[in-house]
């Protein structure tokens, strides 16, 4: 198959998947809500065209669709910088980002050294030896997706300080992930031929490059541009910011998140970019999941005791970093202690970054996030379906 | 408008930046080309709007700013990369291709047949025969043609005057998508490309296999070859129905996210077309046509095709510009501005003779050559195919004056339509 037919095959995929994507009438029993929220219907598809099964897509088509992926990955890193406006943010109670940092912070550390320990013993040889991949696991690991907790608020009209909380939270909690993420990419970066050598001058061009670009297009976006012209220059911004991610070895997720956030601090313009953004958001989520399971290459003898420890240590992490957050912060109303339980669900960005490694790094490393990733939504987004609505209505804020 | 100029300038210089460090490694080509990509749709949609300000119309700004980030200026964008980019042009001229079919309208059409059916005649004939005349003046002080003798000069004479009938269709839709043009000058320049397209193809076939056997020496006349091109034509035509009638049932059964199904559709279809050595823009005219005609789907097809059509145009165009090989234009500029004003000659006297034969008017008659200047992939196309079919120098130096020629006909080519469609007055609003 050829890579415009493997793109095709993407696009019809893609293409049945938005339609299916907006009927939230599919499998409505408790069990399997988080399924078709979740997105592993569109990784199975995935699975079944990539090489492991009809080999559709197979590794060479795979290849030459990075590019696109890469797009996808800066896609999601600038929609989520360009929520980040901190005049918004500031509205919210004070502690509430307080406690998310610590929360995600508490989780970060446990995992990193959750996992190190246990890779450290029992670990596969090319996982020891590779503290980015470690760092990286247990910087998407502290993350939270927001779709369980928005799904079931919607679903259940819910009102009340601790759903409000936990939206809070889980919208802003991969924020420490990607910087995490984004600096360890800098950090382990191979240095370059000329001009820029040092680790510490990776890191510094990764986040100046990052806010220049923002300014140019902020500054750029102050003129008034109708729909389609503001559609081009976003898109060429996407497609412009990942591929310096995609070319210098950085990550396309944390630069685009870098310009999400510079340009955020300008109201106008970034709303303007932003409701273009929301227009490409099914179709680039159903995109990014089916090639998940299509580039995905698991190897489950080795990996599977690994993936279960990493879905016990960040079952541990969130649950301690909730409790601690819980306990230390006061955010004026009182807080369940396992309410880590319900900052549980896992998903897109996550999945993002797994991929932004995989696409960098490639190897057992990054197959084994890839795998990590995708099973931990699996099992994550079944149990926080049913713990967010337990901690809820244990509040009352569920009738 | 100093905020555009200014946007411009930085991204300029962040670019200059970065394609100055010298990283290396796997993937490299590809990583640059997406970075390529998103540069170059910006700044030369940027520059598009700069050029705005001159009254040109966008795409030159577009195809300048190609140029200028090119290999051959700037250098901003590799050989390679430009390469890599053009890799979107199938899919360009596929839309393009269904913008211009589904532009074309029987019911308008109709009223200027005769008048479109003796441009193209007209036009053909005497461009063909100027050039001719020309190359058999002229080629004493044609490197590759001095010794050579009476006939081959003949085939040649014939071969560029082939080439130089060829216009762009891209250009014209280009210019009239973005000056949103309706009226009956834009119908009759809309019409004659439409069906030059497919009658440039099969004549181009003809004098190859008159030419050739001239040029070679060695030959035959190869009927087949013509015989070749035309049930590949008719197989291309009979594929763009089917594709139509595709399009059109999903267009009145379906209707959701109808870009998404336009660009699956698209790539498939230059699959197909590609297995089936099918020509991709009469593919897609044909399908424009059907469904324009044949059904009252033509507007939402159309609307469809405008969601995206802005930044594949500029894509396209400003790779058009990268790739456009200045050093071999300024090698050949004096011989190449000879030919340019020779086809803007024997374009206006065709049109001329046209507008005067059929009583179409002043307009036509003034104005109406301006429309067919513009020059890009199809004669590209058709200059690569002489390379192939005429090896050795001769064939290398048809196509490359051709392609110096090109350079000067695609920069002034979409200003003089845009200017044609100014004073015919039929300029709606710009885009």
């Amino acid at each position: 198959m050829t890579p415009f037919l493997g793109l095709l095959l993407i696009l019809v995929t893609t293409f049945i998947g938005v339609r299916f994507f907006g009927r939230s009438t599919v499998l409505k029993t408790p069990l399997f809500s988080g399924l078709i929220v979740s997105g592993v219907p569109y990784i199975l598809i995935g699975v079944i065209l990539g090489p492991r099964i009809f080999n559709f897509l197979n590794p060479d088509v795979i290849i030459h669709l990075k590019p696109l992926i890469s797009m996808a990955i800066g896609w999601v890193g600038l929609l989520f910088g360009l929520q980040l406006r901190w005049r918004n943010i500031r509205r919210f109670p004070g502690n509430y980002v307080l406690f998310t940092s610590v929360q995600s912070m508490v989780s970060f550390v446990i995992i990193f050294f959750g996992m190190g320990a246990i890779l450290h013993f029992i670990g596969h040889p090319s996982l020891r030896n590779r503290p980015e991949a470690l760092l990286i696991l247990a910087a998407l690991g502290s993350m939270t997706a927001p779709i369980s907790i928005g799904r079931i608020i919607i679903e259940k009209k819910v009102k009340g300080r601790l759903a409000h909380l936990l939206q809070f939270v889980s919208s802003l909690d991969s924020f420490w992930g990607i910087v995490i993420a984004g600096l360890t990419m800098a950090i382990y970066h191979s240095p370059a031929l000329r001009w820029i050598s040092g680790q510490w001058q990776w890191i510094l061009l990764s986040i100046i490059l990052s806010v220049v670009i923002g300014i140019i297009f902020r500054f750029l976006f102050s003129t008034r541009f109708g729909q389609e012209e503001t559609f081009l220059i976003v898109l060429g911004l996407i497609i412009f910011t990942s591929g310096i991610g995609f070319y210098l070895r950085l990550s396309p997720i944390f630069i685009n998140m870098i310009v999400g956030i510079t340009m955020a601090q300008f109201h106008r313009e970034s709303d303007k970019v932003m409701r273009v953004l929301h227009l490409a958001e099914k179709p680039t989520y159903v995109f990014l999941l089916v090639f998940a399971g299509a580039s995905w290459n698991f190897h489950f003898g080795e990996e599977i005791l690994l993936i279960v420890t990493f879905i016990a240590v960040r079952f541990l992490g969130k649950y301690a970093g909730g409790w601690i957050s819980a306990s230390r912060i006061d955010c004026a109303f009182p807080i369940p202690r396992d309410v880590g339980k319900a900052l549980l669900s896992f998903g897109g960005i996550s999945l993002a970054l797994a991929f932004n490694f995989q696409l960098f790094y490639g190897g057992f490393m990054g197959d084994f996030l890839m795998s990590a990733t995708i099973l931990a939504i699996l099992f994550f987004d079944e149990y926080t379906a049913i713990s967010i609505r337990q901690i809820l209505q244990r509040q009352g804020e569920i009738a | 408008m100093n905020r555009i100029v200014l946007s411009a300038v930085l991204l300029l210089l962040l670019m200059l930046f970065l394609t100055r460090i010298d990283f290396g490694g796997d993937g490299h080509v590809m990583a640059e080309s997406m970075m390529a990509l998103g540069f170059t749709l910006v700044v030369a949609y940027l520059a598009g709007k700069m050029i705005e300000r001159f009254r040109l119309p966008k795409i030159t700004g577009y195809l300048i700013a190609g140029i200028l980030i090119g290999p051959y200026f700037l250098n901003l964008l590799s050989v390679e990369v430009v390469k890599n980019l053009q890799l979107i042009d199938n899919i360009a001229l596929s839309l393009i291709a269904l913008t211009a079919g589904g532009e074309f309208r029987f019911s308008a059409i109709k009223k200027q047949l005769r008048l479109i059916n003796s441009a193209i005649f007209w036009q053909i004939i005497i461009v063909i025969i100027l050039f001719t005349l020309f190359i058999l003046g002229y080629y004493k002080r044609i490197s590759f043609l001095q010794n050579e003798s009476f006939l081959v000069i003949l085939g040649a004479g014939l071969l560029f005057g082939a080439l130089s009938i060829a216009k762009s269709p891209a250009t014209t839709i280009a210019v009239i998508s973005e000056t949103r043009a309706k009226g009956p000058f834009t119908d009759f320049v809309l019409g004659v490309t439409v069906f030059k397209d497919v009658v440039v193809v099969i004549i181009f076939s003809i004098i190859i296999a008159l030419g050739k056997p001239l040029i070679l020496q060695q030959e035959q006349i190869q009927l087949f070859y013509v015989l070749n091109v035309l049930i590949e034509i008719v197989i291309s035509m009979i594929f763009g129905f089917a594709a139509g009638g595709i399009i059109l049932l999903y267009l009145k059964y379906i209707k959701e996210q109808k870009v998404l199904f336009l660009l699956g559709f698209i790539i498939f279809s230059i699959e197909l077309s590609r297995m089936f050595h099918l020509e991709v823009i009469l593919v897609f005219m044909v399908a424009g046509i059907f469904v324009q005609n044949f059904s009252h789907a033509g507007r939402p097809l159309i609307e469809a095709i405008e969601e995206v059509s802005l930044p594949i145009f500029v894509t396209f165009f400003a790779i058009a510009g990268a790739s456009l090989k200045l050093p071999v234009f300024l090698e050949n500029w004096k011989l190449a501005l000879y030919l340019v004003t020779l086809r803007l000659l024997g374009t206006y006297l065709g049109t001329n003779i046209a507008g005067k034969t059929t009583g179409s008017g002043r307009q036509i008659e003034k104005y109406g050559w301006m429309g067919f200047v513009g020059q890009a992939g199809l004669t590209l196309g058709l200059a690569t195919l002489t390379l192939k079919e005429i090896p050795g120098p001769i064939g290398i130096g048809i196509s490359t004056l051709i392609i110096s020629s090109i350079t000067i006909n695609q920069i002034i080519g979409p200003a003089l339509f845009k200017f044609s469609l100014q004073k015919s007055g039929e300029i709606r609003s710009s885009k």
